[in-house]
């Protein structure tokens, strides 16, 4: 059988001397030589035994060479070839975060909870007072460039949005609208809530889900960015479960003043319940499911393998927030009576 | 009444000191009052401290002798002047009585116990035991060396007082608040709900569960991996049947019609429907050919090639049969390079064992364009299966009669701490691709492997059946974490 030189560096992928394929199939028990030829192709005289009926084709001794060159060391080459190649360019990821989000609002649904999609725009009312909140000017990311279609007179306000903002559109109750669509939410509560108020006449319970999970991984074990990490999750009120019933999961806008533009996304996942009572252990349960399908488990207080349940006061008694490997990663409860009369909503 | 008057007592002073006198003063029964203290430390109404005092209280028998005199005394007494004979003196006094009486007179040397008569030896005794008892009845403090000896005696028991010291607790109110277990509608539509006051909620406990459904880990990592393959460019198979014939599944395979893969204890052939009834008659004569005579630089099989063995029907064995279907189709149209995935159910006659079923999902994966080499294949399973968290690899030759070079894939498990065989992979044959009518610098290279097997490692199972099949445990189907494959 002759078998060319280039059909043998060109199916390996390797550049090899006719010398080096000749040692290679000697090795093999193929013997080998180099074909005297006028042309400039390169041949090589394989001789088969009679012993390899499986020596078929070219591709046979080409494999050959192959073995006896060795399998694991083309491999070392492979990589940096692999990273040039036009021809399996297509090498794409999907982000995490989005991935392990639509895993969890899957298993959220399984049992029951509805997903919900409302707005990421709301009034600062709804953001704070309404849930019975401070507002401490170090969360919200409040939308100035709405003023650009007021009178002049009112340019100035553009300047401290903050303060001056409701202070002065009050004042022109036309623009009332505008009061709805001045932030955007620190919390994915104003915006569940609101499907409630929106559905009064459907039957009760409601379970609602709405939003993505918080991502849970593991922190990077930079001292500096684990405190500021711990720090901005303590000072969120965020949420695995806030209230009852229905979920929401969705990004949330907060301050951070450690990004570039000053403001970042947290990924919450937000659930409410809401019927002729409470239903705090529904949604403690929602929260036990959640940890459950993310193989974390439920462990004493105070230990750091898994999660654990402590009581908060919010409405005494029905409020809890939740630890997980010693951090503090969500809060749930009753939601207050004065909460629910702020959003119209007739049922605990 | 009792909570009322603990309650009202601590709004004007700091501290009640002992509840059993505060009982007293107020009289009121102290359990009574106890009960309360409790409720309402429980409530945090109160910080409420242990007071425990031990006491002696007497028994039957001492409450007897406190009453007509201990046993030796009332012996004493029975004796006349001149003494009594020791039948005579059994005959006047109880059995028990007369035993405990002569023990302790002896004792004490009050009498004289003569071998005609029991005589006093002195003219006058004090019942001592009769003074103690009372004195304990009355509450009175007594020596430790009597208390001992009345107690070796069973004629007193200690007995513990439990009381409290009150102080306002950190939700003292002068008036108890009502507690309910939840927020309803009722309370909080009439406002009561400001009123109220939670019972405590048991954290170490878990929540309610909540019906509903759950997915299959089988699938749930099949939904992941057929991410990974979108991922990296690769379209799907439409692997929806499952009947296919030998032509496919072996002859256009360059398999030859002898080979033991095709033999009735490693396929299920099918009675009905036999065979197949449509082929590509151009395709099947050229294939005939090069099992038989070779060609396209094949010497080929040298056997006698039969349409009667290609035509059998059988469940395929493999999904490669639709992969050879999918590229014959391409061979038909100009050639453009593909990447092709799939991820179904194959089907093999054997036995089942742990790790072993007659059905199982194959994963398989190919590319197909001009000028591809060993190089590339080995690349692509390197992103593969480092997406699968498999990043440390080692490749083995291996024979398949349609491909050449063949690889075996192994991984090292850190788990395991060795070597773990997770596929195989190679390049298909000349023989098989150039009888399709694709162009001849045209490579396909390909790799499978099974579904069942990284899902029985992700999640630590060890026996198929309990991940595959009517005997798997619903309850892990529940437990079941989701599948993070390809996620970090």
């Amino acid at each position: 059988m002759e078998v060319s030189l280039s059909y043998i560096n060109g199916l390996i992928g390797v550049s090899l001397e006719v010398e080096e394929v000749t040692k290679y199939l000697n090795r093999m028990q193929l013997h080998a030589k180099q074909c005297a030829s006028h042309n400039k192709q390169c041949n090589i005289v394989v001789s088969v035994p009679s012993s390899r009926s499986d020596v078929l084709h070219p591709c046979d001794v080409m494999e050959d060479v192959a073995i006896a060159y060795g399998f694991n060391a083309i491999k070392d080459k492979v990589v940096v070839d692999n990273k040039g190649s036009k021809r399996l360019a297509a090498s794409l990821t999907l982000l995490p975060l989005n991935e392990l989000s639509d895993l969890i609002r899957k298993e959220v649904a399984l049992i029951g909870f509805t997903e919900v999609l409302t707005f990421i725009l709301c009034s600062k009312k709804e953001n704070f007072a309404m849930l019975n909140r401070k507002d401490d000017k170090s969360k919200a990311v409040i939308i100035g460039n709405r003023l650009q279609t007021l009178s002049m007179h009112l340019i100035g306000v553009v300047m401290h949005p903050g303060c001056h903002l409701e202070i002065n559109l009050t004042k022109l109750t036309y623009h009332l609208f505008s009061l709805h669509q001045t932030a955007v939410r620190t919390s994915l509560m104003p915006g569940i809530l609101k499907i409630v108020a929106h559905n009064k006449d459907h039957p009760k319970p409601i379970k609602v889900i709405y939003g993505r999970w918080r991502n849970i991984t593991e922190i990077p074990p930079y001292k500096h960015f684990i405190v500021a990490y711990c720090a901005t999750l303590a000072g969120l009120s965020s949420q695995i479960a806030y209230g009852r019933g229905q979920k929401t999961s969705c990004d949330i806008a907060v301050l951070d003043e450690q990004r570039d533009v000053g403001a970042k996304n947290l990924r919450q996942l937000a659930a409410l319940y809401c019927g002729a009572n409470a239903g705090f252990e529904i949604i403690h349960g929602l929260v036990d499911r959640v940890m459950e399908k993310n193989g974390v488990p439920f462990v004493s207080p105070g230990d750091k393998s898994g999660y654990y349940i402590e009581r908060s006061d919010f409405l005494a008694g029905r409020q809890s927030r939740i630890i997980y490997k010693g951090k503090h990663i969500g809060t749930f409860g009753i939601v207050h009576p004065e909460v629910l009369n702020n959003f119209d909503i007739p049922d605990p | 009444m009792a909570e009322e008057a603990i309650l009202g007592f601590l709004e004007k002073n700091d501290e009640i000191r002992d509840s059993g006198e505060f009982a007293a003063e107020r009289g009121i029964e102290h359990n009574e009052i106890v009960n309360v203290i409790k409720s309402l430390h429980g409530f945090r109404y109160v910080d409420a401290q242990d007071i425990k005092r031990e006491t002696w209280v007497l028994t039957d028998e001492g409450e007897t002798y406190a009453t007509v005199g201990s046993p030796e005394v009332q012996l004493f007494l029975a004796i006349p002047q001149e003494g009594i004979s020791k039948e005579e003196l059994q005959k006047k006094l109880d059995p028990s009585l007369f035993k405990i009486g002569c023990a302790q007179a002896a004792k004490n040397k009050w009498v004289e116990m003569g071998k005609q008569l029991i005589s006093r030896k002195v003219q006058h005794v004090d019942d001592k035991v009769k003074d103690l008892l009372l004195q304990i009845q009355q509450g009175l403090n007594i020596g430790s060396d009597e208390i001992k000896a009345l107690k070796v005696r069973k004629l007193i028991i200690p007995q513990t007082w439990k009381g409290y010291s009150l102080k306002r607790g950190p939700n003292y109110a002068p008036k108890r608040k009502k507690v309910v277990t939840d927020l309803t509608r009722d309370n909080f539509q009439s406002g009561e709900w400001k009123e109220l006051e939670f019972k405590e909620y048991n954290y170490s406990a878990k929540g309610a569960p909540l019906e509903g459904g759950n997915l299959h880990p089988l699938l749930k990592v099949r939904a992941q991996l057929k991410q990974i393959f979108l991922c990296m460019g690769f379209e799907e198979m439409p692997t929806n049947n499952f009947v296919e014939s030998s032509f496919w599944n072996f002859d256009a395979l360059f398999q030859p019609q002898q080979h033991p893969a095709r033999d009735s204890h490693d396929t299920f052939f099918l009675e009905t429907p036999s065979t197949t009834k449509i082929l590509p008659e151009d395709y099947v004569q050229r294939v005939k050919h090069v099992h038989e005579s070779g060609g396209y630089g094949s010497r080929g099989y040298a056997y006698d090639w039969k349409r009667e063995e290609a035509n059998k029907n059988l469940l395929r064995t493999h999904t490669t049969a639709v992969s050879s279907r999918m590229l014959y189709q391409l061979a038909q149209k100009p050639f453009a390079p593909k990447k092709y995935f799939s991820i179904d159910r194959v089907f093999r006659n054997e036995a089942v064992d742990r790790t072993h079923l007659a059905e199982f999902h194959q994963i398989e994966g190919l590319v197909c364009d001009r000028g591809l080499t060993l190089c590339d294949l080995i690349g692509i399973l390197h992103d593969f299966f480092s997406r699968l968290g498999m990043t440390k690899l080692k490749f083995k030759p291996a024979y398949n009669p349609y491909t050449e070079p063949s690889m075996e894939i192994f991984s090292y498990h850190e788990g395991f701490k060795k070597w773990v065989e997770i596929g195989n992979s190679g390049m298909f044959r000349p023989e098989m691709l150039q009888p399709m009518g694709l162009p001849e610098d045209v490579q396909v290279i390909a790799w499978g492997l099974s579904l069942e097997r990284p899902t029985m490692i992700l999640y630590g199972i060890d026996n198929i059946r309990d991940l595959f099949g009517h005997k798997v445990d619903l309850g892990l189907i529940k437990k079941n974490p989701v599948c993070r494959l390809g996620i970090d």
